[in-house]
């Protein structure tokens, strides 16, 4: 707790606001702001031309996986999402996806999952308390389906607009008690030798001694990811000039604004793909592969703040993810891409608009986590497992399933 | 007379309690949490800010208090 003493005419000002605010309840979250421009400017969105579902495969022999997480991304900002992008008889590029089904989301501690336990469930199969990450309750840590795609010899990669060291890119590579505990994550993460990580959080990965440093020691993440084969890049043409092997990413200090100049979701997952691709390509179905998550962050940041504009806004963004990995897939006819959520946030139901307009009225019932179970859809070879209700560490077991990878859950030891 | 002003700090994962605007006793419940470290005010005052800190995910909450 910190403590300041105002002088009277700021108490008054403070009164003043105080009274605003009370009958402003969307201000209330004025920490946040994403993005800085025009939320309701959704003119970078490239709706799917036609609404059918994308065709199920023969295939059955899955080569790569890309696992796309909407943070708080629940069935109703699905559809508020969709309703304002492409209409009511519109589709968004992830609802073309033929198969579809629904994950519980509780965690070992409670009804309610925070991302961290979410995606600790979906890495490594376990459950755990809110707040842990790649490990049980008891401290016991477990491989993460990327850790575990890694050993069998496949490119692993992570994407995310927040920090990549925040809870959900975490969990596919790092085992600490508590997701604040960023710093060591960052360590985890190019320790892991992650082929590809590009988000935010640069601060964790810089030395102490540097005034953006969110560090406490002089360990120097960067110039150690160098010195480990890593391609350093910052900005939008740095990447694109990038044909390393293996690359880190880190656009900001802390989360990705998600405005131009900096690269998109969608440019950030095609970068992945590319470089995963070429990392491990054979023109055969019998080479490793590549694991892929890809997070839409914000959509949960969004949705804590009952900012309806930006929640959809993040959640085109990570649509247009979505296509990119889905246009892959189709092509590549090898590669099973799923999307979900870790949780829903902000208990968001939707109503029909009194005067008969098209806009859809969103009501949110709390500011937190609700525990409503999530979509999942599913689009390439070995998609039909995902059909149906599922628990959120059906996820990795499905997917280690596919991939041959026994036994799983596994210790780490 | 001055004001005080505590910023508290609670999880996102849940509801608040509390509300912009809102009286507040010490000991009264900020968070429908069952495992938050910070449950309850610490002191007695009005709620003046409430905002999400995506980094920390967590919620700031300002209480001002009165010192007589």
């Amino acid at each position: 707790m910190t403590t300041t003493v105002r002088t009277p005419w700021m108490v008054t000002i403070g009164l003043l606001l105080a009274l605003v605010l009370t009958h402003a309840p969307l201000a209330q979250g004025a920490a946040y702001k994403v993005p800085e421009a025009d939320s309701a400017d959704l003119g970078f969105y490239r709706p799917p031309i036609t609404t059918e579902l994308h065709p199920l495969t023969d295939a059955d022999r899955v080569k790569n996986v890309i696992l796309c997480i909407g943070d708080g991304m629940g069935l109703s900002q699905v559809a508020l999402t969709s309703s304002k992008a492409v209409g009511r008889k519109g589709r968004l590029h992830m609802e073309r996806l033929p198969i579809s089904g629904l994950v519980r989301t509780w965690s070992a501690n409670s009804a309610v999952t925070d991302s961290a336990a979410a995606s600790t469930a979906m890495a490594c199969g376990v459950k755990t308390n809110n707040g842990m990450i790649g490990m049980t309750p008891d401290g016991q840590r477990y491989h993460t389906i990327l850790e575990a795609a890694q050993a069998r010899g496949m490119a692993t990669g992570l994407v995310a607009t927040a920090a990549i060291t925040h809870a959900t890119p975490a969990a596919f590579a790092s085992h600490v008690k508590s997701r604040k505990m960023e710093d060591r994550i960052a360590e985890h993460l190019i320790g892991n030798r992650v082929n590809v990580l590009f988000g935010g959080g640069r601060r964790f990965f810089l030395p102490g001694s540097d005034p953006n440093s969110g560090r406490e020691d002089e360990i120097d993440l960067i110039t150690a990811a160098r010195e480990a084969g890593y391609a350093y890049v910052e900005t939008a043409c740095d990447l694109r000039s990038s044909g390393d092997d293996r690359i880190l990413g880190l656009f900001q200090l802390g989360a990705l604004t998600t405005v131009e100049p900096e690269p998109s979701l969608a440019t950030l997952t095609e970068k992945a793909i590319e470089t995963l691709h070429r990392v491990n390509h054979r023109p055969d179905t019998e080479g490793p592969g590549f694991f892929l998550m890809v997070e839409g962050s914000q959509i949960d940041w969004a949705c804590h703040n009952h900012d309806t504009a930006a929640t959809i806004r993040q959640t085109l963004l990570f649509d247009q993810a979505v296509e990119a990995a889905v246009d892959f897939a189709l092509k590549d006819g090898h590669t099973l891409v799923i999307v979900t959520a870790d949780h829903e946030t902000g208990g968001l139901t939707l109503f029909d608009n009194d005067n008969g307009e098209a806009d859809l009225v969103p009501r949110w019932s709390t500011k937190g986590h609700s525990c409503s179970p999530v979509p999942i859809w599913a689009v390439g070879p070995g998609a039909l497992r995902f059909a149906g209700v599922q628990d959120n560490t059906d996820v990795p077991r499905k997917i280690a399933r596919m991939l041959d990878i026994k036994p799983f859950p596994r210790l780490v030891k | 007379m001055s004001e005080r002003e505590h910023i508290l700090r609670v999880n996102a994962t849940y509801d608040l309690a509390v509300h912009v605007g809102d009286r507040l006793r010490r000991g009264e419940r900020l968070s429908m949490g069952s495992e938050d470290e910070l449950l309850t005010a610490p002191v007695s005052g009005t709620v003046t800010r409430i905002d999400f800190d995506p980094a920390s995910h967590e919620f700031t909450i300002e209480i001002a208090t009165e010192d007589q």
